[in-house]
């Protein structure tokens, strides 16, 4: 009968009344001093120094993902940058722009360069404006920095502009300090030329041209280049002037065409 | 040599516990290594080994821990004393088998963690929906992935061959 009844573990319950007693002896007593006791610091102290390395461990893994986000944030960073800075030169074309729309006269469509061609000597930019804003065949248009070329042809929304370095671009012009004019020709290559300067005239090199005036399609006193160089031929009556164009086509974003005093009217 | 090899388990688990279990976090949601650690223990030894390590893994993490000391060492005490009596001298046939008695036992530790350290502060089933099943659950499968891995001997021998009779 006596084995039958199952023995009761009273050792196992005073292990479990001690591990008991003795954490409520550590609450009361951090409790009522307020602070850690040194067994706590001590503790603490050795598994500080079990802790260290693990912590180390950690960072390191911390510090590839940190490294990884910052490496992308610095991509990111970059790209905004680059964006910001298209932004503000877009910006300081567009009050070029508009400081010189200020000066000329009639009204003027602002267009912006959608495409260009430059194929086989010819030189010709697409832009966004088109019979809509009342363009139309030979008005010229110019960058902030002087004349860029005349249209050409004309859809709705669209136009075609030949630009001044295309080989069949033809403008009269006028050297600002003669004051002697000729006509300014296109080459379809970088350097474009000017001819009908009586080789009795001396021409300094660095010295500017500008539209002439004397024909219906372009106003007097745009700024076309200046003169880089200048062909001696025995042979001929006229210079040949090498002319550098004031704009440079291949960075050419926005325009200003040029309605003239007819299409105004 | 077991009790000793489970006590350097048990450090290494509050070791874990405090410095890289907070990267198995799921919406701010933490596992338990040392309850299973102590769960372990308990298996391979007795119940007065359970309730010694579980009052020294519960010290270990109040110093470890902002919490109040020696609600640690408490609560661990207790859940050693039920892991000493849910598991020692019981043989598990099966791993499920296993596994269910384990989740009452991490749901016990959970439920007591739970309102030993909140006290008042949160109602019910606030604290029971927020906190302690979302652990339970955690901790319960990666439970499951202990038991699942570990070799046979370890959890069903171990049975039949504590150290401690009473």
């Amino acid at each position: 009968m006596s084995n039958r009844i199952k023995k009761i573990p009273w050792g196992d319950f005073f292990v479990l009344a001690m591990t008991i007693i003795a954490s409520l002896i550590i609450l009361i007593s951090a409790h009522q001093s307020g602070q850690e006791s040194a067994l706590y610091t001590f503790t603490l102290n050795i598994l500080g120094k079990v802790l260290s390395p693990v912590a180390e461990l950690r960072q390191v893994h911390d510090l590839r993902t940190e490294n990884q986000r910052l490496h992308e944030e610095n991509i990111r960073l970059l790209y905004d940058n680059s964006q910001l800075q298209n932004v503000e030169i877009e910006n300081k074309r567009l009050l070029a722009l508009l400081d010189l729309q200020q000066y000329l006269p009639g009204d003027n469509v602002a267009a912006r360069v959608t495409g260009f061609e430059g194929a086989g000597g010819i030189k010709a930019v697409i832009l966004d404006a088109g019979r809509d804003k009342g363009i139309a065949e030979n008005m010229p248009f110019i960058a902030s920095a002087g004349l860029a070329g005349k249209i050409i042809r004309v859809a709705g929304s669209y136009s075609i502009g030949q630009l001044l370095v295309d080989k069949n671009f033809r403008a009269a012009a006028r050297l600002t300090e003669s004051r002697y004019t000729g006509i300014f020709e296109g080459t379809g290559e970088e350097k474009p030329i000017m001819w009908g300067v009586p080789q009795t005239v001396h021409v300094k090199t660095g010295e500017q041209i500008i539209t002439a005036g004397t024909s219906s399609f372009f106003p007097e006193g745009i700024v076309i280049g200046h003169v880089t160089g200048i062909r001696r031929d025995p042979n001929r009556l006229f210079h040949i002037l090498v002319i550098k164009p004031q704009v440079d086509y291949s960075r050419l974003e926005h325009v200003l065409i040029l309605k003239s005093k007819e299409e105004q009217q | 040599m077991k009790a000793f090899i489970y006590s350097v388990l048990l450090l290494l688990s509050v070791i874990l516990q405090v410095a890289v279990v907070d990267h198995l976090a799921l919406f701010t949601i933490i596992p338990d290594l040392s309850i299973i650690l102590l769960g372990l223990a308990a298996l391979g030894t007795n119940r007065n080994y359970a309730t010694l390590a579980g009052f020294l893994t519960g010290f270990l993490r109040d110093v470890l821990g902002y919490g109040i000391p020696g609600v640690g060492s408490l609560l661990f005490s207790v859940c050693g004393f039920i892991a000493g009596s849910l598991f020692s001298k019981r043989v598990f046939h099966k791993k499920l088998e296993l596994l269910l008695v384990f989740a009452v036992y991490i749901f016990l530790y959970f439920f007591l963690a739970h309102f030993f350290i909140n006290f008042m502060s949160t109602s019910f089933w606030s604290g029971m929906l927020k906190n302690i099943l979302p652990r339970v659950l955690y901790t319960l499968i990666i439970m499951g992935i202990v038991i699942l891995f570990a070799p046979e001997k370890i959890w069903k021998k171990s049975m039949t061959n504590t150290f401690d009779s009473y």
